[in-house]
């Protein structure tokens, strides 16, 4: 077997070595240099931020949202802007109580209201085995489209090949040192990140930024194009031609500014926007990075440092995006009329890279994307590892067994959780990663988010209440999010969306109000509010 | 000639507890003052990383605890230090500070892999000190009384205060948290819904240059920003 693009290769495994070494440099670092400064908490603070940045920022970030603008317009910015509010809707709605109640995990929490309830623990740790399960599929379809373009071989051997390495990395070594790895992985992806937006705008723009909205005024949107006129663009001597051709023959048709393009109706559109809005609130990794540092005042400015990473990180992918579509105008085009969206879709990013620096372009960018897989598997692979040990294991299999025997059962447990994944991944390969991404949102949406809401603001909530809402929202939202993958158009005489959330989220939330009006045991209530909502 | 003044630095585990109970024994002999300092690392890690770093239990959470209390036994002059930031570092700056004529330190014995990994802080305080370094290795010191000692001193129940429930103090929580939240929601979901497909004609709406869509996003971003600027300094302020 050849490699299509040997250097670019060579950089992604160079890089993946070097921020090995990193992690395992800070680590050491910390232990053994001779110097001691007095500058508190600072390293600690901006390097969590990025961590948490790079733990936030995954595949669907980084190849899913400027793929989705490059084929439909500005329709695709919607997952960026739905992945930017979620992030401050945990801020303001649970990150204070947690944090003053000193629970940082979704099972903690539910643990220290409503004590060890084996109920309140199978329910947490299967929706913990499903949602990081759904989280992984998205990473591996871009990690098996990514070695595709890299190495030239099968997606179906790609997708195997790099599920099996992430996870093998992650597992056997990645998760030592998860934090510095996941700083330095946050650094690269949104390096990567502006340095396409600076080289596309000097290179097809020149230099100014705002041509780029002009331009994108005036393109007719990939998917438009490629369904309508392909013909016409393929014969366009260069992309340029292909966008004025395209514009020609389609007079009325919309622009890549047009709000519109890429949604179906207004329900599916309400149900992902709904998804995306709470579905953080229900991912198990990213509450745990809030308080990971000790003081209120470095945790204070590493989330805010993260905010601003995200909002420049969100706002370049809406102008990469729309020079993508440029740039690659007749590629794009060609791929989704010949049925290759999937790697239109995930792709364009990694695509604009090559065209403007080559090779060694392409590299930095496969490497970007490489680690925003990366640092998102780990998070989700380490909370998995978490609750299968602590929640399965422990109080359910085996109570007294050591932790070394916890972790070891927990780490074969997760290298089949991988396996599901890689085969879902194999399934699922014509998804946009972003699309995907957006589903475990709505599960997410549907169970630990209410989940945790209600316990930290709700005196009412009970311990029924907690099984069965979880319970009701990870099964519908599971029949709805299959429905879709199985390609149903409706389901029970409901259509079916390209989100579970809007029928999951109302649903669970019923349940676990009804559940709570009937049933008696709020669990500690008084002591767990007295703590989460003490006076600083 | 002997040793007036020595430093050991100690975290709970056996190693150093080795090095620590040394200490002991030399001041006993020269009629010497030991510094117990412990150093806690300023690494931020997730608790799943903690559980893995750890290969055996600490013998003790509380090792100054245990340092006085053994000290007292033995009748030796202890002074304890506890300090934040890079081990090796903190354990030489403490020694100038201090001033101290011996530092004792115990060599966690960890190999390959491992030590890769953690590096080691005695290979680390011997080589940049300068002053002299006696290095215990594991298992030298026969530490058993120690462990009999740690589980004696019963470990105190953390004192978290548990403040009495107030429900007002919900109540005035859900309503800061709540309007931030609220804002947010209105803000996103306007967006959200004027760029749905009954109403992308007004999202399409041009409006100095942009469509009215992209407006609503970028306000949402810039805003964002602003919400969690007041978020934090409400947050700071009580702190």
């Amino acid at each position: 077997m050849s490699l299509t693009y040997p250097i670019a290769f060579l950089i992604v495994a160079i890089s993946v070595l070097i921020s090995i070494y990193i992690s395992f440099y800070f680590r050491k670092h910390t232990r053994t240099t001779a110097a001691f400064y007095v500058a508190e908490g600072k390293i600690p603070w901006r390097i969590n931020g990025m961590a948490m940045f790079g733990d936030y920022c995954s595949a669907a970030s980084f190849l899913g949202v400027a793929g989705a603008i490059s084929l439909m317009g500005v329709d695709g910015w919607w997952l960026a802007l739905g992945f930017f509010a979620t992030w401050m809707a945990v801020l303001f709605l649970v990150a204070a109580p947690l944090k003053n109640a000193g629970k940082f995990t979704v099972g903690d929490v539910l643990g220290a209201r409503f004590g060890h309830s084996k109920g309140i623990r199978t329910v947490s740790m299967l929706t913990t085995i499903v949602l990081c399960s759904l989280y992984l599929v998205p990473q591996i379809v871009g990690a098996g489209h990514l070695f595709k373009l890299l190495l030239g071989w099968e997606y179906l051997t790609t997708v195997i090949v790099s599920g099996v390495l992430i996870t093998a990395l992650v597992v056997l070594g990645g998760m030592r040192g998860t934090t510095f790895n996941q700083a330095v992985q946050g650094v690269v992806l949104l390096g990567a990140m502006l340095i396409l937006l600076i080289s596309a705008t000097i290179i097809y723009f020149d230099g100014n930024i705002l041509n780029i909205i002009k331009t994108a005024k005036k393109m007719v949107p990939t998917v438009v194009a490629a369904k309508q006129i392909p013909d016409v663009v393929k014969s366009a001597p260069s992309a340029e031609a292909a966008v004025e051709a395209a514009r020609q023959a389609l007079p009325d048709a919309p622009s890549a500014l047009t709000p519109g393009v890429g949604l179906r109706d207004f329900w599916n559109h309400l149900s992902l926007v709904l998804g995306l809005f709470i579905g953080v609130l229900g991912l198990p990794h990213i509450l745990i990075r809030f308080y990971t540092v000790r003081d209120a005042k470095a945790a204070q400015k590493s989330i805010e440092f993260t905010i601003w990473g995200l909002a420049i990180f969100y706002t370049s992918v809406l102008f990469v995006g729309l020079a993508i579509m440029f740039s690659l105008y007749p590629v794009l085009v060609d791929l989704v009329a010949t049925g290759k969206k999937g790697i239109a879709t995930n792709m364009a990013v990694p695509m604009l890279g090559q065209k403007i620096g080559g090779e060694l372009f392409l590299g930095i960018i496969a490497a970007g994307a490489l680690a925003a897989m990366l640092s998102t598997c780990t998070g989700l692979l380490i909370t998995a590892t978490t609750s299968i040990a602590h929640d399965l294991y422990a109080s359910i299999f085996k109570p007294h067994s050591p932790d070394e025997e916890r972790v070891s059962f927990a780490k074969k447990a997760v290298f089949v959780l991988a396996g599901i994944s890689i085969a879902l991944a194999i399934w699922l390969k014509n998804q946009n990663v972003g699309m995907l991404v957006g589903m475990t949102f709505g599960i997410a949406a549907s169970t630990f988010a209410p989940a945790l809401i209600l316990t930290v603001w709700w005196p009412r909530l009970t311990k029924q209440g907690v099984v069965w809402g979880m319970a009701t929202g990870l099964v519908v939202s599971l029949i709805f999010t299959f429905a879709r993958f199985f390609g149903l158009k409706s389901f029970l005489g409901l259509p079916v969306l390209v989100n579970p959330a809007l029928y999951s989220v109302p649903a669970a939330f019923i349940v676990f109000i009804i559940a709570s009006l009937m049933t008696k045991d709020v669990g500690e209530v008084e002591k767990f509010m007295a703590l989460a909502h003490r006076k600083k | 000639m002997g040793f007036r003044k020595m430093l050991v630095a100690v975290d709970g585990y056996e190693p150093s507890l080795g090095a620590f109970k040394k200490a002991v024994e030399l001041a006993r002999d020269y009629q010497a003052e030991v510094v117990v300092l412990q150093v806690e690392e300023e690494v931020p890690l997730l608790p799943t990383e903690k559980m893995m770093e750890a290969v055996e239990p600490p013998i003790t959470e509380e090792p100054l605890e245990l340092a006085k209390a053994y000290a007292q036994l033995m009748n030796v002059p202890v002074k304890v230090v506890k300090k934040t930031g890079p081990v090796a570092g903190a354990i030489l700056a403490t020694a100038k500070e201090e001033n101290v004529e011996l530092i004792l330190l115990g060599d966690s014995g960890r190999k390959g892999f491992q030590k890769l990994y953690f590096g080691s802080v005695a290979q680390a305080v011997s080589e940049n000190a300068d002053r002299p370094v006696l290095i215990i290795k594991r298992g030298w010191v026969d530490i058993s009384d120690l462990k009999e000692l740690a589980k004696q001193i019963v470990e105190k129940p953390e004192a978290i205060e548990i403040p009495v429930y107030d429900p007002r103090l919900v109540y005035e929580n859900l309503k800061f948290s709540g309007t931030l939240f609220l804002v947010l929601t209105c803000l996103y979901f306007f967006a959200a819904i004027i760029t749905s497909k009954p109403l992308k004609d007004v999202a399409a709406l041009e409006i100095a240059g942009l469509p009215f869509g992209i407006w609503c996003g970028l306000i949402l971003v810039v805003s964002g920003i602003f919400l969690t600027r007041i978020y934090l300094s409400k947050q700071g302020g009580e702190s």
